[in-house]
C-alpha cells in the first residue's frame, strides 16, 4: 500500500482549526440534562458522533478521503438529529452554514486526496 | 474473522501494555477517574433530590388548589403590607366553597399547632399536630398502614381519636406495642390512636407524612383557635375529575370573593396556590444546578482527556521502535490505529469504571447519613462509561494515527 502525501491547502489548515476548537465544544453538549431526560442512550449516541465528527477533522488534516466521507456522514446525522429531535436537540444554523461551506470546499480538493488510511 | 483476531491481538497489546506500567497507568487513568467523578456525582446529586423534590410536590396533588393567605411565589414588585394584613382562611369559607362549588370534588380545613406528645414514659416535644376536616385523606395521598382513617362521626363529632405517621408511632411504642387501640396524650387531652401512615421516607420539602398527628378538625378546636394566624389555617380543595386548575380557580375565586364580600374593584385579598408553580420554580433551579454542572464536569473531563492524550504519545514514543518491527513484518496501518487505540480506551474506560465505583460506595454511605434515597441511575452510568469509551477514542486517535503511518525503517530505527 503506497500512501501519498498531500499538502494541505491553506484554507483546510483554517478549517479544520476552527472544527477541532467545535468538536470540542459540541463535546460538552453530550452533557446537557435535556438529552439525558429524553432517551438514556442519546448522550452516547450524540457523542458518538461528536466523536466521528473529530476523527473526519483529523482525516481530513491528513489529507485523506476517508475524513471527507466521515465528516459528510456526521454533517447528515446531526442534520436529521436537528430534524427529528428538535425540542431537545435544536439545529444550530451557524454551525449547519459553517459545515456546509466546508463541504462545499472539500469537495473542490476530494480528488487531490489520498484514499488509503 | 481475520478483524476479530487483529482485534482480539490488539487488545492484548493494550492491556500488556498497560500492566507493563501499572503506575504511569494509574496516574493517567486518574483525569478521567475524578473527571467522571465529578461530573456523574453532580448528576446523581442533582437527579437525587429531583426526585425527592417532585415526589414530594406529587404527594401534594397535582389537581389540587390551597386556599391560603400567602401565595407561594411572590411577583418582583410584592406590596407586602397588604398581604400581611389579609385575613386567613376561615370555616365559614369551607362551607361556602361546599355548598357553591360545582368544579370541586372535596374540600377540607386544614390547621396546623405544635404540642408536646406523651405515651408513658415517652414524649415528642414540639410535634407538629394538624386538625384536618372529613375528606383530607381523599384531598391527599397516603396510605394507611394499620388501622384506619377517621369515620365521618368522628370527624363530625370531633371525637378524641388519631391518626399518626410512621416515625411518631416508632418513637412514641418503639415497636414494642401495636398502637393501635393505645392512648396517647395532647395538651392534657387523652386520645386514642386508631390508624398508623404508610411509612413515607425522608422529604426535602418536610411534607412527609411520617411525623404527621392528624387529628378531627372539631377535636382540635378545643384546644386550638382555629382563627389564630398562627395555626396556619388553609383549605385544600380537589378539582373533579376533567377540571382543569384553572377552571377551579376560577370558580374559587368568585366564591372566596363572595365570602369575603370583596367589591368588583377590590383586590382578592386571598391566594389561590398550586403544585405547578411549585414545579415550575424547582425546574428553574435544576435547570441552573444542571447547567453548573454540566458545565464543570465537561471541561474536568477534557483534561482528563488531554492527560490521556499526553501519556499515549508517551507511548507512542516509546514503542516505535516496535512499531517499525511490527510493520516491517506485514502488521497494517489498522492494526497499529487499533492498538494505540484500544489502549487508550481501555484507559479511560478504566478511569471511568473507577469513578463510577467510587459514586456508588459514596451514595450509599450518602444515602445512610442524609436518609434520602441518593442512587446511581441507569442514565447516569451508561452516560459515565460512554463518556469514558469517548474521551478515550477522542484522545487516543491523534497518537495512534501518527504510530499507524509511521514508516517501518525510519521507526526500527529509531532510539
Amino acid at each position: 500500500m503506497i500512501t501519498t502525501k498531500v499538502k494541505r491547502p491553506v484554507i483546510l489548515t483554517i478549517i479544520c482549526s476552527l472544527g477541532f476548537v467545535g468538536a470540542f465544544g459540541s463535546f460538552i453538549y453530550v452533557f446537557n440534562p435535556g438529552l439525558k431526560k429524553y432517551n438514556d442512550f442519546l448522550p452516547a449516541f450524540i457523542g458518538l458522533v461528536v466523536a466521528l465528527r473529530f476523527i473526519a477533522y483529523v482525516g481530513i488534516w491528513h489529507m485523506k478521503k476517508w475524513g471527507v466521507e466521515i465528516f459528510a456522514l456526521t454533517y447528515f446525522i446531526f442534520l436529521l438529529l436537528g430534524i427529528f429531535l428538535g425540542d431537545v436537540y435544536s439545529i444550530n444554523y451557524l454551525g449547519l452554514a459553517f459545515s456546509t461551506w466546508f463541504i462545499i470546499n472539500l469537495l473542490f480538493f476530494y480528488k487531490r486526496m489520498d484514499k488509503n488510511l | 474473522m481475520i478483524f476479530l483476531t487483529l482485534l482480539k491481538e490488539s487488545l492484548f497489546f493494550a492491556w500488556h501494555a498497560l500492566m507493563n506500567n501499572k503506575l504511569r497507568t494509574f496516574l493517567s487513568l486518574l483525569g478521567i477517574t475524578i473527571g467522571i467523578f465529578a461530573i456523574i456525582t453532580v448528576f446523581t446529586i442533582v437527579d437525587s433530590l429531583e426526585n425527592n423534590i417532585r415526589g414530594s410536590v406529587a404527594s401534594l396533588g397535582d389537581n389540587v388548589v390551597y386556599v391560603q393567605k400567602m401565595p407561594w411565589i411572590f411577583d418582583d414588585d410584592v406590596q407586602w403590607w397588604k398581604i400581611i394584613n389579609r385575613p386567613s382562611p376561615v370555616l365559614k369559607e369551607l362551607e361556602a366553597i361546599k355548598l357553591l362549588s360545582q368544579k370541586s370534588a372535596y374540600a377540607t380545613f386544614h390547621v396546623n399547632v405544635n404540642k408536646t406528645i406523651k405515651q408513658g414514659n415517652n414524649s415528642i416535644q414540639n410535634a407538629t399536630i394538624s386538625g384536618v376536616s372529613t375528606d383530607y385523606e381523599k384531598v391527599t395521598s397516603f396510605e394507611i398502614e394499620k388501622g384506619r382513617y377517621f369515620s365521618d362521626i368522628e370527624s363530625a363529632t370531633g371525637k378524641n381519636v388519631v391518626v399518626i405517621g410512621d416515625k411518631i408511632a416508632e418513637a412514641l411504642f418503639q415497636k414494642v406495642q401495636s398502637p393501635i387501640g393505645q392512648h396517647i396524650t395532647i395538651a392534657g387531652r387523652k386520645i386514642e390512636v386508631i390508624g398508623v401512615v404508610k411509612k413515607q421516607g425522608e422529604s426535602i420539602m418536610g411534607n412527609s407524612m411520617d411525623s404527621q398527628v392528624l387529628l378531627p378538625l372539631n377535636f382540635i378546636r378545643n384546644f386550638t383557635d382555629l382563627r389564630s394566624e398562627s395555626s396556619y389555617p388553609f383549605i385544600v380543595v380537589k378539582a373533579r375529575p376533567g377540571i382543569s386548575n384553572e377552571e377551579l380557580k376560577d370558580e374559587l375565586t368568585s366564591i372566596m370573593r363572595a365570602a369575603r364580600r370583596i367589591k368588583p374593584i377590590g383586590e382578592d385579598n386571598f391566594a389561590l396556590n398550586e403544585i405547578k408553580l411549585l414545579s415550575a420554580a424547582f425546574d428553574e433551579m435544576f435547570g441552573v444546578i444542571g447547567l453548573a454542572g454540566w458545565i464543570i464536569g465537561g471541561f474536568s473531563i477534557l483534561v482528563g482527556g488531554f492527560g490521556i492524550a499526553n501519556i499515549m504519545f508517551v507511548s507512542v514514543r516509546e514503542r516505535t521502535n516496535l512499531i517499525g518491527i511490527q510493520k516491517s513484518l506485514g502488521a497494517k496501518n489498522y492494526f497499529i490505529l487499533l492498538q494505540f487505540l484500544i489502549e487508550s480506551i481501555l484507559l479511560s474506560l478504566l478511569g471511568g469504571i473507577i469513578g463510577l465505583l467510587i459514586i456508588f460506595v459514596v451514595t450509599l454511605l450518602a444515602g445512610d447519613a442524609f436518609g434520602m434515597a441518593i442512587t446511581l441511575s441507569r442514565s447516569n452510568i451508561i452516560l459515565g462509561l460512554t463518556i469514558s469509551f469517548l474521551i478515550g477514542i477522542v484522545s487516543g486517535f491523534i497518537p495512534a494515527y501518527g504510530a499507524s503511518q509511521m514508516d517501518p525503517v525510519d521507526a526500527i530505527r529509531s532510539n
